[in-house]
């Protein structure tokens, strides 16, 4: 019995079963007989151990020993194969490194795809990979990556270099669709060419028998075709895409569960049969996300429950975009579109209801479905002959887009004029600030409070201070040369009403109070783990909401230019201050609005979605963040960050479902 | 406190002769970064990574070491150092999720989507941690192997290095402790 195994008892169990081990299966019994001298408990407890030999468990699994899965780094000017010279990295994926490389026969550039060690040295694992490449290699379409060679250089066992695997593939310009999302969602109207070719791509490698298996936006290259705003779309990294001939699971993986949870099927999760339906379900994710800026289940959730409406996020979307999505997600994988051709086919369908600016929202009919023709590579998205109807697809689309490229030029600039109509006038009516200064104090509603005055909200019970009205310099601060890109360019903003802001980061003690959930936690510290969701609950709930991230900004400079309104120790927990867990909220110096903690101790929830280029379009008053992204932005660092991510022009994101010990919030808004 | 990967490496040294101080003062140093990169994972910062202990141990060690001062002890003992806190940080992130399954409703992983985990995966690593505590009191020094090599990703001669003995005795050790430990977790998961 285990539990009184003691250390002596233990090191007899483990002398038996380490010899055992060291024999022959077939004389355990004589052996055991002999070791256990007739001590029954021992001998079964033994023979409980050794029963195990077969099993494979987690040990065996993420079991982290050479070889290494760390693919060596390799730098610029390295030369792979004496051929592919290294231009620079272009990212990292689940079997390796991604670099752009120079052929050094041929000319030109290439992708190299280095393969991880544990993978390329295992004999199995190669030999699979090997039929995935000669698989792949029969898919030649323009959506989808072109893969040219697998190289395998030996290793040198005198200088200990060791031996590398790598893909050569088409080299392709621009971004991917994970970066496009990132500055938000897409009309319907931007988003349907690229659709069709992802589900051009696909189609072309289900017709060889290829499930892509982890298909994603950060597959998906969008390539400028060179002319006009044309998009060539393409679909990479088959290389995690086993032929169907092989879902039977004879050779399988480490025993990892193959893809990207978030974009997973529920056949995927569960280790079921795999289709071109496994991919359609990707896709319709995908879809899902680029039209409602957000993705149908909580973030890497194992669950697929029915998927919400996206019409609940984006009310205005067209029905016949609604429904294609939905059928992409349904459950059982037979309900789906049983091909990628179904899906071009119903999204190309004339629409069945709405009026004419319905019609203009959706797609143009067609007949017939050949994927290779959807789009050219070497042929610019826009002015392609208008004659055969599988073009029509993308011929059509172009003058809607142009009308609405154009009325969104016109819009802008209506949009820019009124912006400056209106900062005009407000800021006349106020003191204007100069730049860099100190906030400029506006009159302010009925119950607006003033510089200094601490008030406690009822609801709460917290105390919040007054942020007057005024403007700021928001972005990287003078001199800080820690800035990374997404805090640039320094913008003027304005903010034209003051409000209350939390004094504190909201409390555990608070939020214990809001959830009525029975704690013994020390309640002065800061409520942490909790989800955006949950942190625009309680704001609501307290009367309030969740800051701007100008707001935000405004009121942790405190009137201070600096990245910091004084030395971090003085008014921050750190990763070297902190003790390596959240602190109690207001031990450290306030800032000029008496607000505490706003830099270090937890990272704050803010209002707005994050986009790393939101600063280079936005400046004026009270801007409210990109319309949609994958997250939200959180600011002010955490006791578990260094200096450089403690600066009150630093960003972060989190997904709106994330929550981790050191996220928490505060609120702002009207007090009574 | 941040440190030079000049610092790092007296300590890893001071740390490989067996000066506790030297050890004392690293494990700060090498937690805030791990928990720093893990941090990271987490918000979105990296798409595509996996939060895989040997990557994260050997990212914090390339961070704080270098490639130019590489040298397999230095790694070895720098992994030591890690396999400790790497355990903290997982079982933190696997108790988190396990955390919300019991309490109902959807499950809200602190993690990115690109995590191998999967919720079986964080019990199966609860009860580890759970039967790795057994362990110990059982037989300090195949926890520590264990640990070692699962959480810090050391290899067999790495393992042996920083515990000064043969690459013999790990193998045999870890061979009995993993059965031991596959019982245990099958046992309570």
């Amino acid at each position: 019995m285990p539990s009184e195994m003691g250390p002596e008892r233990w090191a007899r169990v483990r002398k038996i079963v380490d010899e055992a081990l060291e024999r022959d299966s077939r004389e355990w019994s004589k052996f055991l007989g002999w070791a256990c001298a007739g001590d029954e408990p021992l001998r079964k407890e033994v023979e409980s151990l050794l029963a195990e030999r077969g099993r494979t468990g987690i040990l065996d699994q993420t079991r982290a020993t050479e070889p290494s899965t760390i693919s060596r780094s390799l730098e610029p000017g390295d030369v792979l194969a004496g051929r592919f010279r290294i231009v620079r990295r272009l990212g990292r994926g689940g079997m390796g490194d991604v670099y752009e490389g120079e052929d050094l026969n041929l000319g030109g550039r290439v992708a190299l795809k280095t393969i991880r060690p544990d993978i390329a040295s295992n004999a199995q694992a190669t030999a699979r990979f090997k039929r995935e490449v000669q698989t792949a290699k029969q898919v030649t379409h323009p959506n989808v990556c072109r893969i040219y060679d697998l190289h395998i250089t030996p290793g040198n066992a005198a200088s200990g270099e060791p031996g590398m695997m790598f893909l050569t593939m088409e080299m392709l310009q621009g971004e991917n669709l994970a970066d496009r999302l990132s500055r938000g969602r897409m009309s319907t109207q931007e988003a349907g060419p690229l659709v069709l070719q992802m589900a051009a791509a696909l189609d072309a490698a289900h017709e060889v028998g290829i499930v892509h298996r982890d298909f994603k936006p950060a597959n998906v290259m969008l390539t400028p075709t060179g002319k006009g705003n044309g998009i060539r779309v393409v679909v990479t990294d088959f290389g995690l895409a086993r032929s169907m001939e092989d879902t039977a699971g004879n050779v399988t993986m480490v025993g990892h569960i193959v893809g990207t949870p978030a974009y997973m099927s529920p056949e995927q999760l569960t280790l079921g049969t795999l289709t071109p339906a496994t991919d359609i379900f990707a896709l319709g994710i995908v879809m899902y996300e680029m039209v409602a800026g957000r993705r149908p289940f909580p973030e890497a959730a194992y669950l697929r429950p029915k998927a919400p409406s996206p019409r609940q996020f984006v009310p205005d979307l067209d029905p016949q975009w609604e429904s294609a999505i939905l059928r992409c997600l349904k459950q059982n994988s037979e309900e789906r579109f049983q091909t990628a051709a179904d899906l071009i086919a119903a999204l190309s369908a004339p629409a069945v209801q709405g009026g004419g600016a319905r019609a203009e929202e959706s797609l143009p009919t067609r007949q017939t479905v050949p994927p290779v023709a959807v789009v050219m590579p070497t042929v610019p998205v826009t002015p392609v002959a208008p004659a055969a109807p599988t073009v029509q697809i993308t011929t059509i689309a172009p003058p809607s887009l142009r009308k609405t490229g154009m009325w969104l030029a016109s819009g802008v600039a209506a949009c820019l004029l009124l912006a400056a109509i209106v900062w005009i006038l407000f800021f006349r009516s106020h003191q204007p600030a100069a730049p860099d200064s100190h906030q400029s104090p506006a009159p302010g509603p009925a119950r607006a409070g003033s510089l200094g005055e601490v008030r406690t909200n009822a609801k709460d019970g917290l105390p919040y201070v007054w942020i007057p009205a005024g403007t700021f310099r928001m972005g990287c601060s003078p001199g800080d040369a820690a800035c990374a890109a997404d805090e640039k360019p320094v913008h003027e903003v304005g903010i034209s009403q003051g409000f209350w802001m939390g004094q504190t980061e909201v409390t555990a003690g608070a939020y214990q109070r809001y959830t009525r959930a029975a704690g013994t936690g020390r309640g002065d510290l800061p409520a942490v783990s909790v989800t955006w969701q949950e942190a625009a609950g309680y704001c609501e709930w307290a009367g309030l909401r969740l800051p701007t991230e100008a707001e935000w900004e405004f009121a942790a400079r405190g009137g201070n230019v600096r990245s910091r309104y004084a030395g971090l120790d003085a008014i921050a927990w750190d990763v070297d201050n902190s003790g390596n867990a959240p602190q109690p909220v207001a031990k450290k110096k306030p800032n000029g609005y008496g607000l505490y903690d706003t830099l270090g101790n937890v990272w704050e929830w803010t209002a707005d979605f994050y986009s790393s280029s939101y600063y280079q379009a936005n400046s004026g008053a009270d801007p409210k963040g990109p319309a949609g992204g994958a997250g939200h932005v959180l600011r002010g660092g955490a006791w578990d960050m260094r200096a450089d991510g403690i600066r009150v022009s630093a960003r972060a994101q989190g997904a709106p479902e994330n929550h981790a010990s050191d996220v928490g919030f505060r609120c702002v808004g009207e007090l009574p | 406190m941040e440190a030079s990967p000049g610092e790092i490496t007296r300590l890893l040294a001071g740390a490989q002769k067996g000066d506790a101080e030297a050890v004392q003062k690293l494990v700060p140093l090498v937690y805030g970064e791990m928990r720093r990169i893990a941090a990271q994972y987490m918000r979105l910062e990296r798409p595509d990574h996996t939060l895989q202990a040997t990557a994260l141990v050997h990212e914090a060690y390339l961070k704080m070491v270098g490639k130019s001062n590489f040298n397999w002890e230095n790694r070895a003992h720098f992994f030591a150092v890690a396999a400790r806190q790497m355990r903290t940080i997982l079982i933190d992130y696997a108790r988190g999720r396990g955390r919300d399954k019991r309490g109902g409703g959807q499950s809200k992983v602190p993690l990115d989507e690109g995590l191998v985990f999967s919720p079986e995966k964080s019990s199966e690593l609860i009860a580890l941690d759970e039967a790795l505590q057994r362990l110990e009191k059982l037989d300090p020094r195949q926890s520590r192997i264990v640990e070692l090599r699962f959480f810090g990703g050391l290899s067999v001669a790495e393992t042996a290095v920083v515990l000064g003995i043969s690459d013999r005795t790990v193998k045999r050790e870890w061979n009995v402790a993993r059965l031991w430990l596959h019982r245990e977790i099958a046992r309570a998961v």
